[in-house]
């Protein structure tokens, strides 16, 4: 069972146009967080036997004060006499009051009780579900949306909800970039699983990476004699190195080569594939 | 000559009839009744407004249209919603509770005053605020507000029930209000559109249809009603009692529901105060709506009737229990469970603050 935490109750009264009489508003604003407290419910006695029974965890803070929280987002209701005869769901909160970030934990009740007989004769129905969408009605949702449109308690919290949206976004942002980082250090250290190892490729090259029988192949190893031939060069080095390169479609991708010993300086840059001629060399 | 209502034979029992008519919870359960029952087959009586005793036959009940109307389907396939009917019906229970102390209150002081309201009427009668301002309230009466509600809330039931070997629901609707004399349930339970409240400006409903919407919901009623006996108002005590169906009528397109009557003029068949006393029945009414059809619903019906409840009945003038296959809980509605939340740290609390917006 979720219960939810209130940020914000707040009521008033307001006066319509043409003597129609008046409606209260209440606005509950709550927490985006609920506290989850787990029962052993029983299952329900009419549970079809395919049936997946909804998810306290994946409940909004209002899901338990909706009818049907799967099929209506119903929190905007209109009561007389306390009962429900009309109800909006949260895109009236978002688009009609622009509290984009309220809009899955506002309820807004609006009291039909203080309108005049005759104002509340012209909009009941016998259906009781809808109202006539007549001067009454119009007169009622102007007055509504006009008062909440502006209201500071509502403006400070969407803005602050709005902050810590951002925030979070930024939080994002650091994450993604240090994944990205890892992946592509990882990536360097592609050939380090097992000293002096090679990637595995369509023709099986490659050593101690699974996948691929082993085969042995003379390569240049300055670091580690394993298993490749010691050299003092020159030769040329590779950066990243061949192993770790990951060519995908409509991605550059920038290699640098340089000699070593290095006689000269080496300008990095882009390289086409090609052949460094002998068996002691890198290739790509 | 004029025609009697319809006894049933001596054979029936009424005390065990009146308890099966109370137990009766499945469609299989109504069709056993009404197969001991002496009942004119629906396809041989047509009722006819003008003249309402052609085709009546003598010592069996009829099915004799709701409200007096061969036409009412209309009237009555209101609902939109399943949970509509199982609200409108919870509804006029409460009605029935404030009349009950309304007329009570009229037999002290005739002079009285009417309440201006409902939620007047709610705070003269049972000293209850809006549910809503419970909690802020704290106590009533030097009792604690929420338990205090938890009493008044027993007066009424709303029970739901399903069965597993016929996968059906039954939506029952108790209370404990002023009931209906036996002779007068043809004229205010079972109209339509013929209400008396709108001279009573303490009492909710307008059209004196809603809660017949149930009846379309589902595939049989009972219908079980009985006076407060202060307040028979020269009418014979007893208990009235009835099976509302919905009827094709062979080879036309006009149906209708009908109830079962016993008289041409559409009077229920009616039972004994001492049957009524036999089962424990003092005064109010009691409808169950059997084989209640929810649709496919998506989550199951019985973990999500108090939540539908809760919405349907925001604040409700009077709470009032539930029964979800043995689960009973009371109802105060959703205004009430906001009301009742844990605020955070920072939470701008400002309800009921009399902030007035002018134009």
């Amino acid at each position: 069972m979720a219960t939810a935490l209130v940020e914000l109750d707040k009521s008033f009264k307001s006066e319509l146009s043409r003597d129609y009489g008046t409606i209260e508003v209440r606005v509950v604003v709550l927490h985006k967080k609920v506290e989850v407290v787990t029962n052993d419910e029983d299952i329900p006695e009419d549970v079809e036997p395919e049936e997946v029974l909804p998810s306290e965890t994946s409940k909004s803070p209002l899901a338990n004060y909706l009818e049907d929280p799967k099929r209506g987002k119903e929190c905007v209701v209109f009561l007389v006499n306390g009962q429900r005869q009309e109800a909006w769901d949260n895109t009236y909160i978002q688009r009609d009051l622009g509290f984009k970030y309220l809009r899955n934990r506002t309820m807004i009740v609006v009291d039909l009780d203080g309108l005049k007989p005759e104002a509340l004769a012209e909009i009941m129905q016998g259906s009781r579900e809808h109202f006539y969408p007549g001067t009454v009605y119009h007169s009622i949702v102007g007055r509504l949306s006009a008062t909440l449109r502006k209201d500071p308690d509502l403006e400070s919290l969407e803005a602050e909800a709005e902050r810590e949206i951002s925030e979070l976004r930024a939080g994002d942002q650091a994450v993604k970039q240090a994944l990205d980082q890892l992946i592509e250090a990882h990536h360097q250290q592609g050939d380090h699983l097992e000293e002096g190892a090679g990637e595995s490729g369509p023709g099986g090259l490659g050593h101690g990476i699974p996948f691929h029988t082993s085969q042995q192949e003379v390569i240049v190893d300055p670091d580690s004699p394993l298993p490749g031939k010691v050299a003092s060069g020159p030769y040329l080095i590779s950066e990243p190195i061949s192993a770790t390169i990951r060519l995908r479609p409509d991605e550059s991708v920038d290699i640098s080569v340089r000699s070593y010993p290095p006689r000269i300086s080496t300008t990095p840059g882009l390289i086409s594939c090609g052949d460094f001629s002998n068996d002691r060399g890198t290739r790509v | 000559m004029p025609i009697e209502p319809t006894k049933l034979n001596s054979n029936v029992d009424p005390e065990l009839l009146l308890r099966r008519i109370l137990s009766a919870s499945t469609s299989n359960a109504v069709e056993e009744i009404l197969a001991t029952l002496p009942i004119r087959n629906e396809q041989e009586y047509t009722f006819n407004s003008d003249d309402d005793k052609r085709d009546w036959k003598q010592g069996m009940l009829h099915w004799f249209p709701v409200g007096g109307d061969r036409g009412n389907a209309g009237r009555i396939k209101l609902a939109n919603r399943p949970i509509n009917p199982i609200a409108e019906r919870t509804i006029n229970a409460m009605e029935s509770l404030i009349e009950m102390m309304r007329r009570l209150e009229l037999l002290n002081d005739s002079s009285a005053p009417p309440p201006g309201s409902p939620r007047e009427a709610v705070r003269r009668y049972f000293r209850l605020p809006p549910l809503d301002q419970l909690q802020a309230i704290g106590t009533i009466d030097g009792q604690d507000a929420r338990k205090y509600a938890r009493e008044i809330a027993r007066q009424i039931m709303v029970e739901l029930m399903f069965d597993k070997k016929a996968r059906e629901f039954a939506a029952v609707i108790r209370d404990y209000g002023i009931g209906q004399a036996p002779a007068k349930i043809h004229r205010t339970l079972l109209s339509l559109g013929s209400s008396d409240k709108g001279d009573k400006p303490y009492l909710i409903g307008v059209f004196g249809q809603g809660g017949s919407s149930a009846y379309a919901a589902s595939k049989y009623s009972t219908v079980v009603s009985r006076r407060e006996m202060r307040l028979l108002d020269g009418e014979a005590d007893g208990i009235g009692w009835t099976i509302v169906k919905h009827i094709f009528p062979k080879g036309r397109r006009d149906d209708y529901f009908a109830y079962l009557a016993s008289h041409p003029d559409g009077r229920v068949p009616i039972l004994s105060p001492s049957t009524a006393d036999a089962v424990d029945f003092k005064h109010g009414t009691r409808f169950a709506h059997v084989d209640y059809d929810f649709g496919s619903g998506g989550a199951a019906i019985t973990r999500n009737f108090f939540q539908m409840l809760n919405h349907v009945l925001f604040n409700p003038v009077l709470p009032f229990d539930t029964n979800v296959s043995g689960t009973v809980a009371t109802i105060r509605g959703n205004g009430y469970r906001l009301s009742n939340l844990k605020t955070e740290r920072k939470a701008i609390d400002k309800r009921f603050a009399g902030l007035t917006i002018d134009q």
